[in-house]
């Protein structure tokens, strides 16, 4: 009886706040030309203090949750320049991707040039990039989440010069630190422009101390650099060292004080904008936000499924904060202090979360199907999500040299099916197997085909197959977060000779052990073909068939007993 | 469940005595049912079914069989035997060969790795020898003899699974394809060569569809029980076969389909010379009864009907409802009760189905699994059109048969009945 009347209380409340989104959507719609932009919601990044991390790490994430997109990374070497060198700027979207046959998008991008060239620097650095630029051989970090903007703001012409991917990798070949990438890709989009084909946008921007979100958004279509404004607007704000934040494609800046130059940074323009649009009154009384200027979202999980990853996260690090699913997910604080320090494991289950157990929990009631599939309901968007094209986790320790310190952790496609990779800071290769693939050719070649291989047959029999899969995580993700003590340790015996030593026996482990991961995750697809073949339980050393364990659940039975009555 | 409302009450009352009939029905069932537990045969695993067309029953004149091969963990595969000559006095070795065995693969292939399981025996070798291609059994030969197969199992005291017997279903397969130009041959060389050297080991009740370009037969065969040795001078096998008429089509679903035979018609009917002595040695089949002898009934009943056996034994009235769905068949029909095979021309069949005993033409769809509604899995409930009689599953023995105009009616296995809408004043019932 208990039972019964929670769950109708669950469905009173339920329609209750349906109707209540419902409405204020028809109130927002009616009372503003200037709607709310909905911004696509593909990315997820979280951020870590080094004080709210278990080792001192800061650490970013990000879920490139795109399901389409050029997936492909690859290592840029450091070089040095002649003075006098120009630097030129591509229009790079984050979207496109080109067949195979045509090449790789990294050169394809280069029929793109914007027309601009920026002053080269003496030097830039080595660095790995996907869609965006990760980690530099500074121990600079990028995670990035598509945020929007007010539509007026938009700007898709060709005017603009600088895009976000091409901004990140300016920062990774300039940058040493969190704060300098932030002033260098702010000063470039306003001088050059920002838009074409991104519009709002948050990178997650961090160094071994500090971790900021920064924020840009084009400035309209009519900019050019010849008006002498700003050809964009942006807002950085730091992450507290011992706090946690996170960005689903919300924008998280509220209320800045400038007068606190190491929390706050901003374009000049960052208030006159917003007056000068309508966006703020000054005279309203109310303080100057900038996402209630720029990007404001509305709803809260409760009211809006898609955005329950705010209310997840906040849940899941502070659980003692008893942040309530009602909460409308602008009046959630920029950050918070965990209920305990984060190790990189916890941020890899942190990016692996389907909200198992909430409400949210996309296997709740039959919804996974007979084998508690997460994958068949997508009513929840929840921080993992199955079109991932990979997942980064980056860290930056300051107590050891920074081709030492940074590491990114990659995990290709679907995080639940996935492996992270350790790619130290200071390699000088990517594997070959990263630069190729696509979505529409298969292709033996190319490492994200691995994991989608077995993500693929994960789908079939998803409880039992996932057993497996955790299996084969523990010995290899595991199993490199357990050695990564020992590797820096070797690593910075050889620095202290050689760096040069060190950032070869670095390169070689990382290749070797993404080579041996690789191979393992083509395998392990072969195994689950063969094991749950025909819905069977194929037991390989046996050789025989065990139907036992693919029994479906008792809830499942009765579902569909219950569905026979309610159909007959 | 609550019936309370004065609806359903005076619903009660009106099928009160319908219950009483159904629990006496029950009381005789169950009387019926002690001479059952003998018949109790190997039950095959539901893993083959076996299709056969005649040559006036395809649109291009061809005789098919087919074999879907259901096993989920054999060795599938196949290759092709060349054609040989073989001097004088030359041997063919026998081999035991499993239906079910695989082997890593590195241990080799199934066809080197078998010569493992020879037998002991070889047999005289014909001067040549058909080429042909062969799976788990062998299936087109040469001269165009072609097979199917679907294991029917036996009663259970003739099984063999002793070593003595040197034959199984695969080896008598491959010799056939090796020997046969037609059919008749093909059942013949089977027949002969499983009564001299024993049928059984590996395999029990088999049933091979096999077709040349002009008919095509079901060949049946059983072993004798574990006692048989060579030396005792009798068949160390039982078979039957009977030919589908060429305007036919039937189905083999792992139950055997040869019922009453007539050995008078050889164009239609053989069998090895023991048919009907093995079974009455064996206490399967009184002659004195009265009844006709019945190869299905004597060496591999099967009691159950699509319905009664919750759709595990619903194969014989799809296909048959398939290709003939102006028949109208039900789901409830026992399986035994299902012909032999169907034309699909005429309407013939559909005065043969309605003169079998106990049988009336019967609706389609009228058995909706309302069961679930009212109690989990043990009340089947079966509903009944308006005008139209009914085969109703009493347990899975017997059968009820009601009579013309009693529109919605249930009976339970255990002997509940309920509902659903006022009968009119008459309903019979009747024990077949």
């Amino acid at each position: 009886m208990k039972k019964i009347s929670r769950w109708a209380g669950l469905a009173v409340f339920i329609s209750i706040s349906l109707f209540i989104f419902s409405a204020s959507q028809r109130g927002a719609a009616d009372s503003a030309a200037d709607n709310y932009l909905v911004p696509v919601d593909n990315c997820t990044v979280i951020m870590v203090g080094k004080n709210a991390s278990v080792d001192g790490s800061t650490m970013t994430t990000h879920t490139a949750d795109c399901g389409m997109c050029d997936w492909t990374w690859r290592y840029v070497p450091p070089a040095d320049h002649k003075p006098g060198e120009m630097r030129k700027l591509y229009r790079i979207s984050q979207l496109r991707s080109w067949p195979p046959d045509q090449g790789l998008k990294w050169d394809l991008i280069k029929k793109d040039f914007t027309g601009v060239e920026i002053p080269e620097v003496a030097h830039t650095f080595g660095y790995m990039h996907g869609v965006f630029g990760y980690m530099n051989d500074q121990q600079l970090a990028i995670g990035e989440s598509t945020i929007g903007n007010r539509p007026k703001m938009s700007n898709s012409t060709s005017t603009p010069a600088l895009n976000l991917t091409m901004l990140t990798l300016l920062a990774m070949e300039r940058c040493r630190t969190a704060r300098e990438a932030i002033k260098l890709m702010g000063s470039l989009a306003e001088k050059y422009g920002y838009g074409g084909e991104d519009g709002g946008e948050m990178l997650a921007v961090a160094d071994p101390e500090e971790i900021w979100v920064f924020e840009i958004m084009p400035v309209g279509p009519l900019w050019s650099p010849k008006t002498g404004q700003p050809g964009a607007i942006w807002c950085a704000q730091r992450v507290p060292d011992d706090e946690v934040s996170v960005c689903p494609n919300e924008s998280r800046i509220g209320e800045i004080d400038l007068t606190k130059p190491d929390f706050f940074m901003a374009s000049a323009n960052v208030i006159s904008y917003a007056v000068d649009n309508g966006l703020w009154d000054p005279k309203s009384g109310q303080p100057f936000s900038w996402k209630k200027a720029y990007s404001p979202a509305e709803g809260s999980a409760a009211s809006n499924w898609r955005r329950a990853r705010m209310w997840r996260f906040f849940d899941l690090v502070s659980p003692s904060s008893h942040f309530s699913p009602s909460l409308p997910n602008m009046d959630f604080p920029f950050s918070v202090k965990p209920d305990r320090k984060l190790s990189v494991k916890d941020v890899m289950n942190l990016c692996r979360d389907k909200g198992y157990g909430t409400f949210f929990d996309p296997t709740r009631g039959i919804r996974g199907g007979p084998y508690q599939n997460p994958n068949y309901d997508s009513s929840a968007r929840l921080i993992s999500v199955k079109q991932a094209e990979y997942t980064t986790v980056t860290q930056c320790r300051s107590w050891l040299p920074d081709p030492i310190g940074g590491i990114v952790w990659l995990a290709w496609g679907a995080q639940d099916t996935s492996c992270f990779m350790p790619f130290y800071a200071g390699i000088k290769a990517l594997p070959g197997s990263f630069r190729v693939g696509d979505h529409f050719v298969f292709n033996r070649d190319s490492a994200r085909w691995a994991f989608d291989y077995v993500d693929f047959h994960a789908q079939v029999c998803y409880a039992p197959a996932l057993e497996e899969i955790k299996n084969a995580q523990i010995k290899w993700e595991d199993g490199a977060l357990n050695q990564i003590q020992d590797l820096d340790q070797k690593a910075l015996d050889l620095y202290k000779k050689n760096p040069a030593r060190a950032a070869d026996f670095l390169t070689a482990f990382c290749l070797n052990n993404a080579e041996q991961v690789v191979t393992a995750w083509w395998q392990l697809g072969d195994e689950l073909l063969v094991k749950f073949n025909h819905f069977g339980y194929y037991n390989t050393e046996r050789r025989t068939v065990d139907r036992k364990p693919m029994e479906f659940p008792a809830i499942w039975k009765k579902a569909v007993r219950a569905i026979d009555a309610l159909l007959k | 469940m609550h019936l309370t409302r004065k609806k359903d009450r005076h619903f009660i009352l009106m099928i009160l005595p319908v219950l009483l009939i159904g629990l006496v029905a029950l009381f005789l069932a169950g009387g019926v049912n002690k001479g059952q537990a003998e018949l109790e045969i190997s039950r095959p695993a539901d893993n083959c079914t076996s299709i056969l067309v005649g040559k006036l029953a395809s649109t291009d004149g061809s005789t098919m069989t087919t074999h879907t091969c259901d096993c989920g963990l054999c060795d599938w595969t196949w290759r092709h035997v060349p054609a040989a000559d073989h001097k004088a006095g030359e041997k063919r070795k026998i081999y035991h060969i499993s239906q079910f065995k695989t082997w890593p693969p590195q241990e080799g292939l199934k066809w080197d790795l078998y010569k493992k399981d020879f037998t002991g025996l070889e047999i005289p070798e014909v001067p040549h020898t058909y080429a042909y291609h062969h799976g788990m059994f062998g299936y087109l030969n040469e001269n165009q003899v072609a097979i199917g197969e679907s294991t029917i199992g036996v009663v259970r005291k003739l099984e063999n699974q002793t070593p003595t017997p040197a034959f199984d279903i695969t080896m008598l397969t491959i010799i056939a394809m090796e020997r046969a130009t037609t059919a008749r041959e093909a059942i013949k060389i089977m027949g002969e060569l499983a009564e001299k050297y024993g049928y059984g080991f590996h395999d029990s009740g088999e049933m091979l569809a096999i077709a040349d370009p002009n008919e095509v037969w079901i060949f049946e065969i059983m072993p004798v029980g574990p006692l048989w040795t060579p030396k005792s001078g009798k068949p160390g096998a039982v078979w039957c076969a009977q030919r589908v008429p060429d305007d036919e089509v039937s189905v083999c679903p792992n139950e055997s389909r040869i019922g009453e035979i007539d050995l008078n018609r050889p164009d239609y009917f053989m069998a090895s010379p023991n048919v009907i002595s093995c079974v009455v040695e064996n206490g399967l089949y009184d002659p004195k009864s009265g009844q006709p002898f019945n190869w299905k009934k004597a060496y591999s009943p099967i009691n159950e009907s699509a319905q009664s056996s919750q759709g595990r034994y619903q194969r014989l009235w799809r296909f048959f409802d398939l290709v003939a769905p102006s028949l109208k068949l039900s789901p409830s029909t026992p399986t035994w009760i299902f012909p032999f095979r169907l034309n699909l021309t005429g309407s013939s069949q559909l005065k043969t189905l309605s003169t079998l005993p106990g049988i009336e033409v019967m609706g389609r769809h009228m058995i909706q699994p309302l069961a679930f509604a009212v109690a989990p899995s043990k009340i089947p409930i079966i509903t009944v059109k308006p005008g139209l009689s009914v085969i109703a599953g009493l347990n899975t023995r017997q059968s009820l048969r009601v009579g013309a105009g009693c529109p919605i009616l249930s009976v339970g296995w255990s002997g509940y009945l309920l509902a659903r809408r006022t009968p009119p004043a008459t309903c019979l019932f009747m024990l077949v």
